[in-house]
């Protein structure tokens, strides 16, 4: 539930005092933040499960693993029935020492013995113990391959090892920190890995008088104690706390999202994840200047803390931070006005404390009022004080009453991924039966309770159905490489196209109007709009008569029941695309070739566009005496601009960015740029004049237009629209003189190396590969080649004057450019439709992977693609299966999966179907049924 | 595909519509843009596209029953943008390249531009070479002959043209939009279709047997 309110934060980042300052200087790394995202420990925990969740090793097998890796190092196992932690640890390099602690299973909580803390998952309680390490002797440690690994490719490559990753060269045991690790966190008994920032856990408490603590380190963060510490009554935590090691645990409702939820989801607690380093951080800063006593331990733990805070760490993480969504804000201010002056004092204390660390950090607040936090109570200590406030014991008994208890297998094992959407429901009941306990007798948790009223409860539990109906979205507008793995896994809920939120509809900004009320911002005054009046004219008249052909309501008409169609799972169109999606996803990750990557999406869209133009389904919708041939093809592209590339445009981005900035044509370019800045324009060929400052902002806001349109002809528009803006001022003192190319594009390289070159390059891009290659004829394309050749010279500027040649690679791009246009449409004619088929490994809800198939595809060729994507070592004890309506049946080796999956769409009774690949060689599915044709189904 | 639909509901009458890529080579200052300007400016204006900027037009002539249409791409003639020149050819059905005939060194440029297209242009291109500023006689440093003699060597239509009086510039376009088809009729180009314009390569003769095959 936190979860969920948080992550509805997420979507309209509440504006904050405290916030705000900070992201002004968010906003230039987001960028980097794109190019370089970073993988929380949750989801790393869950994406190599395969490696550290070892359910069938025995204890020997553990420990000889374990005894090769440094202190910390741990593996999963069960071990009679109940699952144990396998750590190694070892105290200076003394003997080797194999320590397990039993993980406890009470209903749908997980716990390490000795522990207060409970947890939904297994995924979780490791991702906790990987920060905090509470009962342990220090926290746990992930291998280095996986706590360094920056992408999903990455982990996957590690997965797929499986046990065999410990004994692969990927293991590298070299490298480790170990010295470091075992040695601060022995002496501090604190040691957080720096990973901690990625820490997305919620971690519930538990204290004697029957209330869970359902904490989420992001509110530790946040809450640290705004109360002076003396006010607080320790004296009854302390009490509370030794009772609940004999009371029973209580468990809060079946909790939110456990098992395993898809990555997409995963990345929204890690992204509003606060460190709670920071928080304890803070706190203590602030502890130690308020409360003698406690300066010992705090300050200890301080410096422990910024040690590991600090830069050094080549982590990408604390960009995560910089994204403008992490704090849910509004609760804090409202807080800071509640409460006393003294507290808003205090907070700024807090802040000082954090600058004095050098940590630009983030404030969180107070999200989810209906919790009690408990602050610090994960991370610590030895010296444990409770505070506890009165109200919040008033509080509770009425979120008591909710139902609770729900009923729940045991979230742990098949370490394979659960549709979190099956698992939301639950995240919205309450969990609001506090109960505090510190995780160990001496730590040192501070409460700062939260007011807990109806109306906040309410919000929680509406936040919590949002982000239910919200999971698609999410996958789809989270910014990064994330979003789009995420909905890749969940091919099924994930990749709905809904609305994301980010980006704006560029159809409802197409017309030349909204842009001009764009373009009317304070900063414009009236002359220009009465140009822009004549521009708009004529550009209206370029556009209807070129390939931006403005639809007309019945056009429009038939856009949306496009685009509905495309959003609607259970059509074949629909499933089509989404498959598409997914398999588009997949395909971007592989790819190193920003041509190729764009090339291989755009022939995507033209099968989906031929398959759609010739299907039953469009027939249905169209109406061959309103639309021409070429209009249904207009609009029909219009569609799948809006359900394809829209959805995609954000991982297209980041892939692109990533690739160039792997390729080092942003760093070229950058450099450059500054190069051209300084040439004077006598130097560049200019021989009118250029764009004034008044202009130039118009230009950079088209172009910024431009950058956030997803469909290729808005952006092409952006550009004509930019290259006329350019036109008008070179002949301002000499109207009427029309320039060529040997005028324009001087003054157009002007304009660029004022502009932002990495969005433009990307921008650039997208376009040329993107565009549907039958309209690229035209001015359009002049332009887009010529701010390509602008861009390419900017990037090679030096070379060029030396060698005045075009680098080979770039020439041959160019050469190619022409030619593909044409092949795109060539290739499609030749080969039939593509479809795809998304098949999970033995179960529906985990690991899945779309595949591409033909109708002709037979079940015994897919099962060796399978074999493939799943890395099966043994593909013949493995077959195809078809779980429909929870029946489920074996496909025969010469059946065509790809005609029982158009019977089953197609057929009246929409039918919940998965395809499972899968063991064969047990009882359960020896027995299944086999089939061969579709209507035996 | 390049067979497809003979007339569009919204192309031009019963007429044909054939669109090519034009581009414009030429060193600077020797009148490219102007020469093409004047000659979009002397059609009919029904023929005519707005464009934003001079640096790329659209003009249609009529040649009987068949419209060709066509798009000219200007390039900057400065030398140190030559190297973006390959992008601007690259899939043109024809171009002019233009030189001046006061200035002998932009004839030698343009004899360089030949060669370049020659052998890396599309093989089917057209070339047109055009002697501009031919009102400026008194001042001509590249006699006719020559030009004519190294137009005729190479396989090129040639023209001395003056975009101020607009001497032989329809003339030039008319004459390429005549070679078009013969020299041309297979260009895969030709299956991009433009909104409501069906391009296919035609025939000298009109109408039938004119389709690219």
């Amino acid at each position: 539930m936190m979860r969920s309110a948080a992550g509805e934060e997420e979507h309209r980042p509440p504006p904050s005092p405290i916030t705000d300052a900070k992201d002004e200087e968010r906003s230039p790394a987001l960028w980097n933040h794109l190019s370089l995202p970073s993988i929380s420990v949750l989801d790393k925990l869950i994406k190599t499960c395969p490696v550290w969740l070892q359910l069938c090793m025995n204890q020997e097998r553990a420990g000889e693993l374990l005894r090769k890796e440094p202190a910390g190092v741990f593996l999963v196992r069960r071990d009679g029935k109940g699952l144990v932690l396998s750590v190694h640890f070892s105290t200076h390099n003394e003997v080797p020492d194999i320590r397990t602690y039993k993980i406890k299973e009470e209903k749908s909580i997980l716990y390490l013995e000795g522990s207060v803390l409970v947890f939904e998952d297994i995924f979780k309680l490791i991702a906790f113990y990987c920060v905090s390490r509470d009962v342990l002797p220090f926290t746990l440690r992930l291998p280095r391959a996986i706590s360094e690994a920056h992408n999903y490719t990455d982990l996957e490559i590690v997965s797929n090892l499986g046990t065999g990753f410990w004994d692969s060269s990927l293991n590298h045991r070299g490298g480790w920190e170990t010295g470091q690790h075992a040695e601060s966190s022995v002496v501090s008994n604190g040691g957080m890995s720096r990973d901690v920032n990625q820490c997305s856990c919620e971690i519930e408490l538990s204290i004697g008088n029957d209330r869970l603590w359902f904490v989420n380190p992001i509110f530790i963060e946040e809450c640290s104690n705004p109360r002076p510490p003396d006010e607080l009554p320790t004296e009854s935590c302390k009490e509370s706390s030794k009772e609940s090691l004999h009371t029973p645990v209580y468990r809060r409702p079946p909790p939110p999202p456990p098992s395993s939820p898809p990555p997409q989801l995963l990345k929204s607690p890690k992204e509003r994840c606060g460190p709670p380093v920071t928080v304890c951080t803070k706190k203590a800063t602030f502890l130690q200047e308020k409360r003698r006593e406690l300066k010992v331990s705090s300050s200890q733990e301080q410096r422990d803390l910024a040690n590991e805070e600090l830069p050094p760490s080549s982590e990408p993480t604390p960009k995560k931070f910089d994204l403008p969504s992490i704090p849910p804000r509004r609760r804090f201010s409202e807080k800071c006005s509640e409460e006393s002056p003294a507290m808003v004092s205090k907070l700024e204390k807090r802040e000082k404390a954090e600058e004095e660390l050098g940590k630009k950090k983030h404030h969180v607040s107070f999200n989810c009022p209906g919790v009690v936090f408990a602050e610090e109570a994960t991370a610590t200590k030895e010296k444990v004080n409770y505070m506890e406030r009165q109200d919040k014991a008033k509080d509770l008994p009425e979120l008591q009453q909710k139902p609770t208890e729900k009923l729940k297998p045991p979230p742990v094992p098949p370490p394979r991924k659960k549709r979190l959407s099956l698992q939301i429901p639950s995240s919205t009941s309450n969990h609001s039966r506090q109960t505090m306990k510190g995780p160990s007798q001496n730590s040192m948790p501070t409460l700062s309770p939260v007011k807990s009223d109806s109306q906040s409860s309410c919000q929680m539990t509406s936040s919590g159905t949002a982000e239910e109906a919200g999971s698609g979205l999410k996958s789809i507008s989270s910014p990064g490489l994330k979003g789009s793995d995420g909905s890749l896994n969940g091919s099924t809920g994930g990749a709905v196209p809904q609305t994301p939120v980010s980006e704006q509809d560029s159809y409802s900004t197409s017309s030349t109007e909204d842009d001009l009320e764009h373009l009317s911002s304070p900063s414009f005054k009236k002359t220009p709009s009465i140009m822009l009046g004549r521009a708009k004219h004529r550009l209206s008249l370029v556009t209807l008569s070129n390939v931006f052909t403005a639809f007309l309501s019945a056009d429009k008409k038939m856009q949306k029941k496009l685009t509905e169609l495309a959003q609607d799972k259970t059509s074949y169109f629909g499933n089509l695309v989404q498959d598409y999606r997914a398999y588009s996803l997949e395909m971007m990750a592989k790819q190193s070739s920003s041509t190729e990557m764009l090339q291989e999406i755009r022939l995507m869209m033209t099968q989906l566009k031929c398959y759609l133009i010739q299907s039953a389904e469009l027939k249905s919708i169209i109406d061959p005496s309103v639309h021409s041939e070429d209009k249904i093809e207009a609009i029909v592209e219009a569609a799948l601009c809006k359900c394809v590339l829209k959805p995609l445009k954000q991982a297209i981005e980041s892939y692109l960015l990533e690739i160039h900035s792997k390729d080092g044509a942003l760093r070229l370019l950058k450099e450059n740029q500054q190069v051209i800045q300084a040439t004077t324009t006598t130097d560049l060929g200019v021989t009118t004049s250029v764009p004034d400052g008044g202009v130039m902002e118009k230009i950079i806001h088209k172009f910024t237009l431009m950058h956030r349109a997803y469909s290729p002809e808005k952006k092409v528009t952006c550009l004509l629209k930019s290259c006329k803006l350019i036109y008008e001022s070179m002949s301002t003192g000499n109207p009427g003189k029309p320039y060529g190319a040997d005028d324009f594009l001087p003054v157009l390289m002007y304009v660029l190396a004022h502009c932002d070159l990495t969005e433009l390059l990307v921008d650039v891009e997208y376009m040329m590969e993107l565009m549907d290659p039958s309209l690229q004829l035209g001015e359009g394309s002049y332009y887009l080649t010529t701010t390509y050749g602008a861009l390419e010279h900017i990037k090679n500027y030096d070379r060029i004057t030396v060698t005045r040649q075009l680098s080979v690679e770039v020439q041959d791009s160019i050469h190619r450019w022409e030619r593909r246009r044409t092949l795109n449409r060539a290739r499609v004619s030749r080969s039939s439709v593509q479809d795809f088929i998304t098949i999970s490994l033995e179960e529906p809800e985990s690991m899945s992977r779309t595949l591409a198939t033909r109708p002709d595809t037979s079940t015994e060729l897919l099962c060796q693609q399978c074999a493939e994507k799943f890395e099966i070592r043994a593909p013949g004890r493995y077959g195809l299966f078809v779980l429909v309506d929870e029946k489920c049946l074996r496909l025969a080796a010469d059946a065509f999966p790809h005609q029982i999956k158009s019977c089953l769409l197609k057929s009246e009774q929409k039918k919940d179907f998965h395809f499972l690949y899968k063991d064969m060689n047990n009882a359960e599915t020896a027995a299944l049924p086999l089939i061969k044709e579709p209507r035996f189904l | 595909m390049t067979n497809r639909g003979t007339s569009r509901p919204n192309g031009v009458g019963q007429t044909k519509i054939c669109q090519f890529k034009l581009v414009l080579l030429g060193d600077m200052a020797v009148g490219k843009s102007s020469l093409v300007l004047r000659f979009v400016k002397g059609q009919f204006d029904e023929f005519q596209e707005t464009t934003i900027g001079a640096a790329f037009l659209a003009q249609s002539v009529c040649l009987d029953d068949t419209t060709v249409k066509f798009e000219i791409w200007d390039t900057a003639g400065q030398e140190r943008y030559h190297s973006l020149a390959p992008m601007y050819y690259r899939g043109a059905q024809a171009a002019i390249v233009v030189f001046d005939i006061t200035k002998p060194e932009t004839f030698d440029r343009a004899k360089a531009w030949v060669k370049e297209l020659q052998r890396q242009a599309s093989p089917n291109i057209v070339i047109a070479l055009a002697g501009n500023k031919a009102d400026l006689a008194e001042k001509r440093m590249v006699e006719y002959e020559e030009a004519q003699a190294y137009a005729e060597d190479t396989g090129l239509l040639f023209m001395e043209t003056s975009a101020k009086t607009a001497m032989n510039v329809n003339d030039l376009f008319l004459a390429i939009a005549k070679k078009m088809p013969k020299t041309d009729t297979q260009n895969p180009a030709h299956a991009a279709r433009n909104r409501g314009l069906t391009l296919h390569g035609t025939d000298q003769q009109p109408r039938r047997g004119c389709c690219g095959k």
